[in-house]
């Protein structure tokens, strides 16, 4: 039974990885709301401003889901 | 352009802004590392740096300064997007970009005579400006020397030297950025020659020390350049390359490919069976195994690529395959891009702003795709693993090498001919025009940091995309689980199964199974997922705990060779990459190329695979 | 494209025929025009229609016979024929009725392998053509010597020069732009001549 939990939360947690990348929009109320949480609170400075971020995506980032590219011109 | 990241926020003290400005190939990129720290590509050819790149610095002094690196250009009259990028950011009118505070301009001493004219434009533009004369220790090599002081008195600018390639070069360059920044130069009267007044410049300030002598380009272009002997040049340094991919990368590849296995093996016996042992050993380990073990070759390929960019080879190749684009309607121009996207379509695309014609532009990055990126390597070494004997013929190639030299071959064709139809109407005039750049010998330091960071690229991939997917694969492959007194393997009863099943009648014609139809869905999101997920579908629908090995003699025990063969035909061209897709839609600023390109690739795939399979089984029988 | 004399010329007639090699087939009517003039300063110009390969140009009759004269008053020029499709495309064609009269402009792709000339000016083929303009902002400007260090392979397109310090890579089309002033001596006296060398380039001079 725990095992199945735990598969279900990993699973789940790539499945959400997915619906990030793919659609931004999807998951900018999460991210408000984790946001609005953390808003005039001490905890977790980091994960605030990724909040405040990614809680109004704007346009496309990067090439379309890729992150590297602009480092150094190339992704894979 | 609309890639712009924001500019650098303002600190406490507002930073001093200055900016870099210069010839392609004056070495301001090496002199932009020095400064800033920030590693990134140096290169030899014309035009590398088309992104905007800016860094932080501290001088001596302690003030802040923050550098833009600006595009290489010959002059302000622009004929690129980035060289429009430098002109504007010049000018002060770029929008979201204010006017430098300090034009640095960089001019390399071996190459005053076109540097100088540039630097002169410059000057004609009345902004406050700074003179950094690059390379003299290559100049004093040339023979030459160059009295400073009068330099600075004849342009009216501060003049400070520098050698970009070397530690601690750039220290004048940062004690001049500790002084008040320099009043803006009086412009000479509208109209004045600038080649004119280079050539007075020069004859006053420019000495002859000893003969003049070039003899390393002169004598390696005889040969590299030559109508008969580069070609064969050319050919044999890409035919090595993909021989070399092959059998060097052999070793490492079988000890990772072990390791991976032991691995496997002993987190399969450190947990309990059960689904989440599956999940670890079928999903993430045979997902992401499968693909760690193409590391090796993906480096190789770069190896290669990079440190012909940084010995200033290319632009040569680019010369000698000039009528071949030519006869596709292309110039060499484009090679330079198209080369790069053997490694990945997308910084190729990016790079494609250098080529100062729109149509040809537009061309170029339609056949980007077609090139084979180092994301389709993966596919391709399995089934070619999978289905090719690796016989030696003539005994020195390697069958396995020839046929993946072929697949590039065929691309590379495929993308000539496309080019050649989407080209019949354009009867314009295409410029070549490309600066062959003197011979460098590759930094083995700097091509370490490059090979790291591809390194490092491939694995945060591994890790981030490959591993997720796989782990989604796992759970579509693995439920629902099948019902009480199934009889059928598992995996039929699955999502994945269906899905592949649904798939199935599109696909059939090319003789693909169901197991394809299905890893074909991730490979969207990256071509090389499509192994891991065909490694993930069979080990879960064989329920073997080490599967992950196991695939390649899987696969040839269950595909017959023209399914093989149709699937590796399919990789040629099908448009699986999302980031290609979206890096042309931002490049084009259209949908309509991306439906052009998605649309001619998917139908050039499923034709060219229709055509493999029928044929090969004709043949085989 | 480009366009290209096919010799011999025939001068009795005054007809040329012209070899169109283009990126496809030339099949619709495509407007030419004719611009013709000899070194003393007299011009023609006319528009004449092209049809399809290798028709000759029968309006082009007209636009010499003016010259001819000229011609026959003992004045050996040197004539130029320039055909401006309405596409940027343009060739140069020499008559040439008295060789040894003759000094024709010599252009840097007309340079032998490994010979030298020095620039004498560049030609706009347009007011709006930026490849002759950014040919004088790469440093080929008038009185710099150049050198031929290369040709491509197959048909002897790119070339590749070398001016100063810096080498480049350019189109045929793109070096015809270059003229190359007089050698006082032959250029190419010390250097083998390149194959694909043409003879009209040095003829000798009277």
């Amino acid at each position: 039974m725990t095992q199945l939990l735990i598969v279900g939360l990993l699973v789940l947690l790539c499945a959400a990885y997915w619906l990030q990348r793919l659609v931004p929009a999807a998951t900018a109320p999460f991210w408000r709301g984790i946001a609005g949480a953390l808003h005039n609170t001490r905890f977790l400075p980091g994960l605030r401003l990724k909040a405040e971020r990614l809680s109004s995506p704007s346009g496309a980032q990067g090439c379309g889901g890729c992150k590297g590219c602009d480092k150094n011109g190339g992704c894979h | 352009m609309s890639t712009q990241t924001p500019p650098l926020a303002p600190s406490q003290a507002a930073p001093l802004r200055v900016a870099l400005v210069g010839n392609p190939n004056c070495g301001k990129t090496a002199l932009f590392n020095q400064l800033t720290g920030s590693r990134q590509k140096v290169a030899n050819y014309a035009g590398v740096t088309v992104e905007r790149k800016a860094g932080r610095l501290l001088t001596p002094a302690g003030r802040k300064v923050t550098v833009l690196d600006l595009p290489g250009t010959y002059s302000l009259a622009a004929t690129s997007p980035d060289e429009a990028v430098t002109r504007d950011v010049c000018r002060g009118v770029y929008k979201s970009e204010p006017a430098p505070d300090l034009l640095i301009s960089v001019v390399a001493a071996t190459n005053l005579r076109l540097h100088l004219r540039f630097m002169l434009e410059l000057r004609q533009l009345g902004r406050p400006m700074l003179v950094v004369l690059n390379m003299v220790d290559a100049m004093r090599k040339q023979g030459l020397d160059i009295d400073v002081p009068r330099l600075q008195a004849e342009l009216g600018v501060p003049v400070v030297t520098a050698v970009g390639v070397k530690r601690g070069g750039a220290a004048n360059l940062l004690a001049a950025l500790d002084t008040p920044i320099p009043p803006a130069p009086t412009p000479l009267p509208a109209g004045t020659d600038l080649h004119h007044e280079v050539r007075r410049i020069m004859a006053l300030c420019v000495a002859r020390t000893s003969e003049r002598r070039q003899a390393l380009e002169e004598k390696l272009d005889r040969w590299v350049l030559h109508p008969v002997w580069g070609m064969c040049i050319l050919f044999v340094l890409l035919f090595i390359m993909f021989q070399a991919v092959f059998s060097w990368a052999q070793p490492f590849m079988d000890f990772l490919e072990e390791a991976m296995k032991q691995l496997g093996d002993f987190v399969g016996t450190l947990l309990p069976s059960g689904a989440l042992q599956s999940l670890i050993v079928d999903g993430v380990i045979a997902g992401a195994g499968t693909v760690i073990v193409f590391l090796p070759q993906i480096l190789i390929l770069f190896l290669w690529i990079l440190a012909l960019e940084e010995s200033g080879y290319l632009p040569r190749a680019a010369f000698m395959l000039d009528k071949l684009m030519a006869s596709a309607g292309l110039s060499g121009r484009s090679f330079i891009p198209l080369l790069s996207s053997f490694a990945c379509a997308v910084p190729g695309i990016m790079s494609t702003r250098t080529i100062q014609n729109p149509r040809d532009r537009m061309v170029t990055i339609l056949i980007a795709p077609l090139m084979t990126c180092s994301a389709r390597l993966p596919v391709y070494a399995l089934l070619i693993g999978a289905f090719i004997p690796a016989r030696r013929i003539g005994g020195i190639f390697n069958l396995q090498g020839l046929v993946l030299f072929a697949l590039y071959g065929l691309a590379i064709l495929s993308a000539l001919l496309v080019a050649r139809v989407m080209k019949r109407r354009d009867v314009e005039e295409h410029p070549l025009l490309l600066e062959l750049p003197n011979y460098r010998l590759p930094g083995l330091q700097s091509l370490a940091i490059e090979l790291w960071q591809r390194a490092r690229i491939f694995l945060s991939r591994v890790g981030s995309i490959i591993v997720t997917l796989s782990v989604i694969m796992w759970a579509l492959s693995s439920f629902p689980a099948p019902p009480a007194g199934a009889t059928g393997p598992a995996i039929d009863y699955s999502l994945a199964g269906r899905i592949g099943h649904i798939m199935l009648p599109l696909f059939l014609p090319l003789g693909f199974n169901w197991q394809i139809c299905v890893a074909l869905i991730p490979g969207l999101a990256a071509r090389e997922v499509a192994v891991s997920a065909l490694a993930t579908v069979y080990s879960v629908g064989a329920s073997e705990a080490d599967a992950a090995s196991q695939l390649t003699p899987l696969l040839a025990n269950q595909w017959s060779l023209a399914t093989a063969l149709s699937l590796l035909a399919w990789y040629v061209y099908a448009p699986q990459c999302f980031s290609t897709l979206a890096v042309i839609r931002r490049e084009t600023g259209s949908w309509r190329f991306v439906a052009i390109s998605a649309g001619y690739l998917f139908g050039l795939a499923y034709g060219v695979a229709f055509l493999t399979y029928h044929i090969t089984r004709l043949i085989t029988g | 494209m480009s366009l290209r004399v096919v010799p011999p010329l025939s001068l009795q007639d005054w007809r040329l025929r012209f070899g169109i090699k283009s990126a496809g087939p030339v099949d619709k009517r495509q407007n030419a025009e004719l611009h013709v003039k000899s070194s003393q300063g007299s011009q023609n110009t006319a528009w004449a229609s092209l049809f399809c390969r290798s028709t000759p140009i029968k309006q082009t009759q007209n636009i010499l016979r003016p010259l001819q004269a000229e011609q026959k008053h003992g004045h050996g020029h040197d004539l130029e024929l320039r055909i401006i499709l309405n596409i940027e495309c343009y060739s140069t064609v020499q008559l040439d009725p008295l060789p040894s009269r003759i000094k024709p402009t010599v252009r840097l792709n007309q340079l032998p392998l490994r010979s030298a000339g020095v620039i004498d000016h560049i030609e706009s083929l347009s007011p709006s053509d930026t490849i002759a303009q950014r040919l004088g902002e790469l440093g080929f400007v008038p009185g710099e010597p150049v050198k031929v260090i290369a040709f491509g392979p197959l048909g002897g397109d790119p070339m590749a020069v070398e001016i100063g310090f810096t080498r480049f890579a350019l189109r045929c089309a793109e070096a015809n732009r270059v003229v190359l002033k007089d050698m006082p001596a032959n250029p190419n006296a010390a250097c083998p001549a390149h194959p694909h060398e043409s003879s009209h380039t040095t003829a000798p001079q009277a």
